[in-house]
């Protein structure tokens, strides 16, 4: 060889004088024109900050930027943030999986068509389509199956604008709805729909329980919707739990932080069944058997409190939850037999020394440390007093003589006397083995525990036993400290009562060694860091039956029991969803057309669908295994999530829309003025009486009733069909009316509901009149829409994002204008508004009054409308009717159709008046911001008003209408808040009084969000976000009962469910409810197994999956993952295709064979959607059913209601969109998984229906 | 001692989130061109598994690479001689096949259909699987660039037992660690290693393939490529791959556009888990076919010996003197890649028995304790009595089985490496937990404070 004998140059280079200039060929390539800062829209956390390049005018690919400003100079930057999804956007804009002009299904626009050349007005036509029973069943049939023909956006939209106007003349505006997610992820494209939605009166649907991304436990500990550490704030701890949250694979630009932290010092616990992504990073993988972490981390807090509390009482931990909790607080101990059970909080009114203070009801005293009664302020009362008295903040200090004292947390330190209390105990009630549970599960068993008590004399001279809830927790998790009761433990080992370490292995499969391991190592590290340990917490847990309120919950109080919360580096943090609008004052306001003073019609979806996709008639599951052995009161109402939400509707806890039956709002109030009614007290007695005469009835009892059906609904930056609609074939099938492979009759919940009205008739088979979609992408919700609307590409786009995952705001810009016929939202619905208010000059042409009934509010005096937790409900005699109180909330709305395009296109001037703005009940106005805005070369005037005509404008006036990017917002919002907390908050600002940042900063560069009053972090002078700080520090309450974290809780529900406390309750055996049909359970070749959908990595939910990149990037389509032995028992080797089903429905993909998956559980990705790669079944042959393609992921799954989180009207329990109501719980689910036979000829599958043998 | 420069490069396979995003990043600016559909520049594998193109680590199958010459100075190709490859020009037999890259080519979908004026009768329409090579349409897919991600389809009687790097260990102990109670898994980002001693280079016939002087960096002319593949065939690592378009092979050119312009690569700059690390090096030419050339146990060492000492005064000297400019020997006294492979000796070249010396090396990665062991030891007492973090003997992945991937079986390299990531961990965690500042930790493994810091 030449090289080595140091002569002559090496044969390995080419020296400097030959000629290299071929070299260019690579060079020119990357060459490129221009590049703009952008960002993607999509729910995933991510908020990036993208570079994308643009050659030949084209957009050409896309980079991540990485001039982020660094928070401080110890903790490592996010860039670059990005991942494999975002970087692969570039191809949408050309791909041939977008819409690029408006679609109408052929069968539609030839009826359309026909009417109007015919003669007929838009609204007439409309009629004469839908009020055709035969054209009405032939559209409806055909969706979902292509027939699509190109049309004009004048013809689109003037075909939506009159059904709108239809809808609203025949039926009422709240039979229109609007669904579109996640603002954070594009808060002008968000805001376009809703507007308009909110404008007409329709319901604006929820997404984030809907989604299930809702950590239900948030509202209910912290009295807020969501907030969590950005992930930088990650580093600063010293002890990591992940549960349920696999961080590369969906925090994949946060996830450096998992290896970043460990060279600082951190450890890194994971919780998993498989060995998920995150376990590759962990020191240590616990694959618990899924759905049961609540067990362990149970357990984890009994070895915490019998060693940190009570063996040794760790003074950081005592004196942290003495302060910041409610455990402090005495529950008063009702007789039951021969012992008791914990009730409700003591209250002001019950004792005499505090009785007459105003709203005593809401006002809870506890013992000083001398066993003395004190008041302190901070509670739900003292936030709503009348008069503003400076007294709702933390203080240790008495509310009366404003004395300081220090809180008595247990009556062990005085003197007390023994009670015998009894517990709740779960565990038997659903066998972790799914299969083979005992019909419909078993019921709670009881155990006696002895708690120390005391008695006092109450207001009316009658005794009460009271405990604190702190000695009632101890108790409750089997803490012995020698106190007698047959039900505490023996020891670590004693598997006999929960939730010592031994009974946890029986649950989760994790030896007891383990749990005592990480308990110490958790809580010694939090100790010695004031609250370094985290728990990092996702989707895995959540999306349980019972992960929002109870395994999330056991996170939480773990973590409060060892004061991590509100810590720098510590506590809870959720991340499911792009819930966090730092801007969220502004999205409100502007999404909710509360400039206009508009009264929003906010629905949670999951009732929604559960009712109005007739999903209700397919729950087999009674509430029995849930039920407290003591509970009387709730099982007595209802024993079905069906009529617990029946009942969570009329007394003002739930929403639900359409709102009456069979009537028209518009006309209730026509009836109310023609009966006299002239104010609006007036008008809401009148509405009181008409329900207790039952002259006016709910929609929901008969919400099958063809008036009671939703009519219009649009979908926009979401795929609501494909991805997030659990029970998909059952929406199919009814609320759509078309194809579905639905296998299981519908009579599965006849016998158990009793509330809602069964009919005679089969269920209805296809309700919606217009379903129709703004998309970039031929998705489900395309597919199934009866028109389709192109949009801009998020590179064609002006908007803003944000998330939780960090703390900056970012633009987006375009790269080039929408291509083709794309139009950004925020036009598309201007359009959509300007046609309607065409048609309103006709059809609707004076201003009209529209009645509006939303649930009781929170962050509202709403909170106080049901004391103490008790239901009284007037519809059973139990109460008046009282509209606020006992009943929903009534209010009119005039609304004027004509002027609907220029009410969207200019902010309203109700936000100048005092406490116009704001949001979480904490306000102010704009009225000096309004004027400025009219000024503002980046917004300017439009009628006299600030101007919304053009996206961009939209971006600079949320900006302005934000305390988090206008520093002078903020302070004059702390200064207000001041007075009501009496603690000192505006400081936290003032040095950020002079700043703004204008949509052209952004541009220029990420802006970090400014400390703001609406959220619960101070992130000022380089802090990482971390929330609770501003709570924990400066003493302002949480917006809860006590002002506290709640650990406790003391409403009736809760007290019957046994979740008063942190309870361990079995995921739900899917078989035993009937969602697996006997006889299929002994179909050869087909195995059981719990159907697992976690977030994927190769999409955000359905958006991605479809790319080039992404379905090359594994295997080309939808997959199914399952374990080694257990696919060599089905005969299915790797990538074989496979029918995984259960009554719900079919869904045919490939298998991923894989040990890293445990036995007995399948794991499908969610979304793998199904317009990509999904063959016919042969199931569904076999069946006859009438889809004979496999279904998608939510086929088998169907929404579940969990009836937790229906409460409402008590304290931070009080509903608001987004923060309370139910969640569809698809993971408990079970499936059988069968080989899927082969086609003709030895084909393993076929696409087209020209191969099928069977049909025409 | 001739003085070359090149670009060095580290990734830290334990911070490793196997995205695919540097894949995605290289594939929309280098290779989304007809003919280079298959190719991968950069890809990712997951560890166990037989990887793309399958199987490529196993040279008895491709005969890529070098093998030791005992007789010579320098080491001689493993796809045999010059000879032999010019009687087998016009067939190459030891050419991996579409495939063992992608099955029927990669693929695309029938979008059209979803968009259709035609109704369908039963069912929603769906985009069909097509070949992008054939248009071959309703394909069955059975292979891909990334198909046993995450440890799909690597079970024992699956594709696991083709990963090479088990080669070391009995079938026994193979067996236990592809189930569901041993199992383990990590990822594998390669790019070109852009090697010193590069045999695409050394078994290119036409004398395309070539390392710059100023940089390093192997680039095939692709004016001179006559599209012999014999540098596909000769690279161990397949990291050249041929166009069928234009006839030619093309391969990972390390962005150099984009180096040229003060940038790093895409995938580097993309890189989400933030493992990539790019400096430059010094390194003795005169020493490579000897270092090549080492008995197996001996190649690190030796590789890392013929890097050269950026801070050494006579080095600095003789470089000035070959015409090295000062700024690029400060740049090699910054440059984290040489602290990291030469000064720390945490970074090791993949494969270093395939003898390219490859300018990439890797940190192995940490993993889990096996949760078995953890069980059954005295657990009890973690917490005060001592480190509550792993213990190197109880990580998932075997030390054998890093060893074969990544220091031609040699242990204990791959012990160095992880102990004193383990080390650094220890002395912060006793710094912010416990609130002291424990040397004696790093002593143990000899490293300073002021590393530990660094």
């Amino acid at each position: 060889m030449k090289d080595g004998n140091g002569k002559q140059a090496s044969r390995w280079f080419r020296e400097l004088d030959e000629s290299r200039s071929w070299e260019d060929f690579y060079r020119r390539r990357w060459q490129y024109d221009k590049s703009v800062r952008t960002s993607h829209s999509v729910n995933c956390s991510g908020s990036c900050s993208w570079e994308v390049f643009v050659k030949n005018g084209m957009i050409t690919w896309e980079l991540q930027k990485t001039d982020w400003p660094q928070i401080n100079d110890h903790t490592p930057n996010y860039e670059p943030r990005g991942c494999q999804r975002g970087i692969s956007s570039s191809w949408y804009p050309y791909s041939p999986v977008r819409p690029k002009y408006p679609y109408v299904r052929g069968v539609l626009l030839d009826y359309w068509r026909a009417e109007r050349s015919a003669g007929k007005d838009p609204v007439a036509a409309w009629a004469a389509i839908v009020e055709n029973p035969d054209r009405a069943k032939a559209y409806r049939s055909a969706r979902g199956k292509a027939g699509w023909r190109r049309t004009s956006w004048d013809e689109a939209t003037e075909i939506i604008a009159a059904a709108k106007v239809y809808t609203i003349k025949e039926f009422g505006p709240d039979h229109l709805a609007s669904f579109s997610p996640i603002p954070a992820m594009s808060m002008v494209s968000f805001l376009s729909g809703h507007r308009l939605s909110n404008l007409l009166g329709g319901a604006m649907l929820s997404f984030y329980e809907w989604y299930h991304d809702l950590p239900h436990i948030m509202p209910m500990i912290w009295g807020d919707q969501t907030d969590v550490a950005e992930s930088a704030d990650w580093y600063q701890a010293s002890y990591w739990i992940v549960m349920g949250s696999n961080l590369p694979m969906t925090r994949t630009a946060d996830a450096h932080f998992a290896s970043e932290h460990k060279y600082n010092g951190g450890k890194l616990v994971n919780l998993s069944p498989d060995y998920s992504d995150v376990t590759k990073f962990a020191d240590l993988w616990i694959p618990a058997r899924p759905g049961t972490d609540a067990a362990f981390i149970l357990a984890c807090i009994h070895v915490i409190l019998q060693e940190f509390h009570v063996n040794r009482r760790s003074e950081y931990f005592h004196d942290y939850v003495a302060q910041y909790t409610n455990l402090p607080f005495l529950v008063i101990l009702d007789e039951e037999g021969d012992h008791y059970i914990s009730g409700r909080f003591l209250r002001a009114a019950d004792v005499a020394e505090y009785a007459n203070e105003e709203l005593a009801d809401w006002k809870l005293p506890l013992f000083d440390r001398n066993g003395e009664l004190r008041l302190p302020g901070g509670s739900v009362g003292f936030r709503w007093e009348e008069q503003t008295t400076g007294r709702w903040n933390l203080k240790k200090e008495d509310a009366i003589t404003r004395q300081n004292f220090e809180p008595m947390l247990t009556l062990v330190d005085g003197p007390y006397e023994e009670a015998i209390v009894e517990y709740a105990d779960f565990t038997d009630t659903f066998n972790v083995e799914f299969g083979t549970t005992a019909i419909r599960g078993e019921k709670a068993r009881k155990t006696l525990r002895g708690v120390p008590s005391r008695v006092l004399t109450k207001a009316d001279g009658t005794k009460v036993r009271v405990a604190t809830a702190y000695d009632l927790l101890l108790a409750h998790f089997g803490v012995n400290r020698g106190f007698s009761g047959d039900g505490y433990p023996k020891d670590y080992d004693d598997a006999s009562q929960a939730y010592t370490p031994a009974w946890q292995e029986q649950e989760t499969g994790v030896d007891r060694n383990l749990v005592i391991r990480v308990a110490r190592e958790w809580a010694d590290t939090a100790e010695k860091t004031q609250g370094g340990c985290l728990f990092i917490t996702g989707s895995g847990i959540l999306h349980w039956y019972h992960g929002g309120s109870l395994t999330y919950r056991s996170e939480a109080v773990m973590g409060i029991l060892t004061g991590c919360q509100g810590k720098q580096g510590g506590g809870f943090a959720h991340y499911v969803g792009t819930e966090k609008i730092r801007n969220v004052a502004a999205i409100g306001t502007l999404g909710n057309a509360v400039d206009w003073g508009n009264v929003g019609r906010q629905q949670n979806s999951t009732s929604y669908f559960y009712f109005h996709t007739d999903q209700w008639r397919y729950d087999g599951m009674t509430l029995d295994p849930l039920w407290a052995p003591s509970a009387k009161r709730m099982p007595e109402k209802a024993n079905h999530a069906a009529d617990m939400n029946a009942i969570a509707v009329r007394n003002g806890w739930l929403p639900f829309f359409p709102q009456f039956d069979q009537t028209n709002p518009l006309q209730v109030v026509k009836d109310a003025r023609a009966a006299g009614c002239e104010t609006i007290d007036q008008v809401r007695q009148w509405i009181a009486n008409q329900f207790k005469e039952r002259k006016l009835k709910f929609a929901l009892p008969n919400v099958d009733a063809p008036k009671n059906h939703p009519k219009v609904l649009w979908i926009y930056r979401g795929n609501l069909i494909g991805t997030s609609m659990r029970g998909h074939e059952l929406n199919l099938k009814h609320m759509l009316g078309t194809h579905n492979n639905v296998l299981g009759g519908e009579g599965r919940a006849k016998d158990f509901v009793h509330e809602i009205d069964w009919g005679e008739d089969e269920a209805p088979l296809g309700k919606l009149d217009l379903i129709y979609n703004v998309n970039l992408r031929m998705d489900s919700s395309a597919n199934y829409s009866d028109i389709v609307l192109p949009t801009a590409h998020w590179y064609e786009k002006h908007d803003v994002t944000c998330t939780d995952l960090h703390s900056f705001l970012h633009p987006f810009t375009p790269a080039h204008d929408p291509a083709w016929e794309t139009k950004h939202d925020w036009d598309a619905f201007k359009l959509v508004a300007q046609k309607i208010s065409e048609l309103a000059r006709t059809h609707l042409p004076d201003p009209v009054e529209d009645l509006v009934m939303t649930a009781l509010n929170t962050d509202t005096p709403d909170e106080l409308a049901q004391p103490l937790g008790e239901l009284r409900d007037w519809w059973t005699g139990e109460s008046e009717p009282v509209p606020g109180k006992t009943f929903p909330n009534v209010s009119i709305v005039k609304r004027d159709y004509t002027k609907i395009h220029d009410m969207y296109t200019t902010l309203g001037p109700a936000v100048t008046k005092p406490n116009g703005y704001g949001a979480k009940g904490i306000k102010g106005d704009l009225a000096e911001a309004y004027e400025q805005m009219k000024e503002s070369y980046l917004i300017g005037e439009k009628d006299g008003r600030p101007s919304l005509e053009r996206a961009a404008q939209v971006c600079e006036v949320i900006l302005r209408m934000s305390p988090e990017s206008d520093g002078e917002l903020s302070y004059q919002m702390f200064k207000k808040l001041e007075e009501r907390t009496g603690v000192p908050l505006s400081h936290l600002v003032e040095h950020e009084r002079e700043v703004a940042y204008h949509f052209p900063d952004l541009i220029s560069q990420p802006r970090r969000s400014l400390t703001s009053p609406h959220w619960s972090a101070i992130e000022t002078h380089g802090r990482t976000y971390c929330p609770w700080t501003l709570n924990i520090e400066t003493l302002k309450p949480f917006h809860t009962l006590t002002g506290r974290q709640e650990i406790y809780y003391d409403h009736r529900m809760f007290r019957d469910l046994g979740e008063n406390f942190p309870v361990y309750k079995p995921p739900v055996d899917m078989v035993a409810i009937g969602d697996v049909a006997p006889a299929d359970l002994k179909m050869k070749g087909a195995k059981l197994f719990r159907f697992i959908t976690p977030h994927q990595k190769w999409g955000i939910h359905s958006m991605f999956g479809d790319s080039w990149q992404m379905l090359n990037m594994f295997r080309g389509g939808p997959t199914v993952w399952i374990n080694d032995d257990d696919a060599r028992d089905i005969g299915v080797a790797d990538n074989d295709w496979v029918e995984i089903f259960n009554e719900n429905g079919i869904q045919v993909a490939r298998a991923v064979v894989s040990h890293t998956v445990p036995r007995d559980m399948s794991i499908v990705y969610h979304q793998c959607e199904r317009h990509v790669n999904v063959p016919f079944s042969s199931l569904a042959r076999e069946r006859g059913v009438s889809d004979l393609r496999g279904g998608n992921n939510n086929a088998t799954t169907r929404i579940m209601m969990n009836p937790a989180t229906m409460v409402g009207g008590y304290a931070n329990w009080t509903y608001w969109l987004n923060y309370q109501g139910t969640s569809p719980s698809e993971r408990d689910c079970v499936v059988l998984i069968r080989k899927k036979p082969l086609e003709k000829r030895g084909r393993k599958v076929i696409y087209q229906e020209s191969q099928l043998s069977i049909g025409a | 001692m001739r003085i070359k420069q090149q670009m060095g490069i580290v990734f830290n396979l334990d911070k490793c989130l196997g995205c695919q995003t540097c894949t995605i990043a290289c594939k929309n600016v280098w290779t989304n061109r007809e003919g280079a559909e298959y190719m991968f520049w950069n890809n990712v594998e997951t560890k166990p598994g037989a990887g793309y193109p399958r199987e490529w680590e196993n040279q008895a199958k491709y005969r890529g690479g070098w093998k030791e010459n005992p007789e010579a100075d320098h080491p001689k190709l493993n796809q045999a001689s010059r000879f032999w490859e010019m009687i087998s020009l016009f067939y190459n037999p030891v050419l991996p096949q579409m495939d063992d890259y992608y099955g029927k080519g990669p693929f695309t979908f029938t979008y059209e259909d979803l968009h259709s004026e035609q109704p369908t009768k039963f069912s929603q329409p769906v985009a069909r699987p097509k070949s992008q090579i054939t248009g071959e349409e309703d394909i069955d897919l059975t292979y891909g660039v990334n198909w046993e991600d995450n440890g799909a389809g690597t079970h024992e009687e699956g594709t696991g037992k083709l990963d090479y790097n088990f080669s070391d260990m009995t079938p026994a102990a193979r067996q236990a660690l592809l189930k569901f109670q041993d199992s383990f898994m990590m990822y594998l980002p390669r790019i070109c290693n852009h090697c010193l001693n590069p045999a695409c280079v050394g078994s290119c016939p036409s004398g395309a393939n070539y390392k710059r002087e100023e940089d390093g960096v192997v680039l095939i002319d692709q004016d001179r490529c006559r599209g012999w593949r014999y540098c596909v065939s000769g690279c161990p690592y397949k990291k050249t791959y041929y166009n069928w378009r234009t006839g030619k092979s093309e391969k990972c050119i390390l962005c150099f556009p984009r180096l040229e312009t003060g940038q790093p690569p895409m995938c580097f700059q993309a890189c989400v888990g933030r493992i990539r690390y790019l400096g430059p090096l010094l390194y003795d030419l005169d020493r490579v076919a000897e270092a090549a050339n080492a008995p197996d146990m001996e190649l690190v060492d030796r590789h890392r010996g013929i890097i050269l000492n950026p801070f050494d005064p006579e080095i600095i000297a003789e470089a000035k003197r070959q015409g090295i400019s000062d700024n690029w020997l400060d740049a090699c006294r910054r440059s984290p890649v040489y602290k990291m492979v030469k000064e720390w000796e945490i970074a090791l070249p993949l494969h270093p028995e395939f003898r390219t010396l490859p300018s990439l090396f890797y940190i192995p990665p940490e993993s889990p304790v096996a949760t078995a062991t953890a069980n059954g030891r005295g657990t009890l007492d973690m917490v005060d009595g001592g480190t509550v973090l792993p213990d190197l003997k109880e990580f998932r992945i075997p030390i054998v089985y890093l060893a074969r991937l990544l220091a031609a079986g040699n242990t204990k390299q791959v012990e160095k490496a992880l102990l004193r990531q383990l080390a650094l961990r220890e002395f912060r965690r006793l710094e912010r937990v416990e609130g002291r500042v424990d040397e004696s930790v790093l002593q143990r493994v000899g490293l300073t404070v002021q590393q530990a810091r660094h």
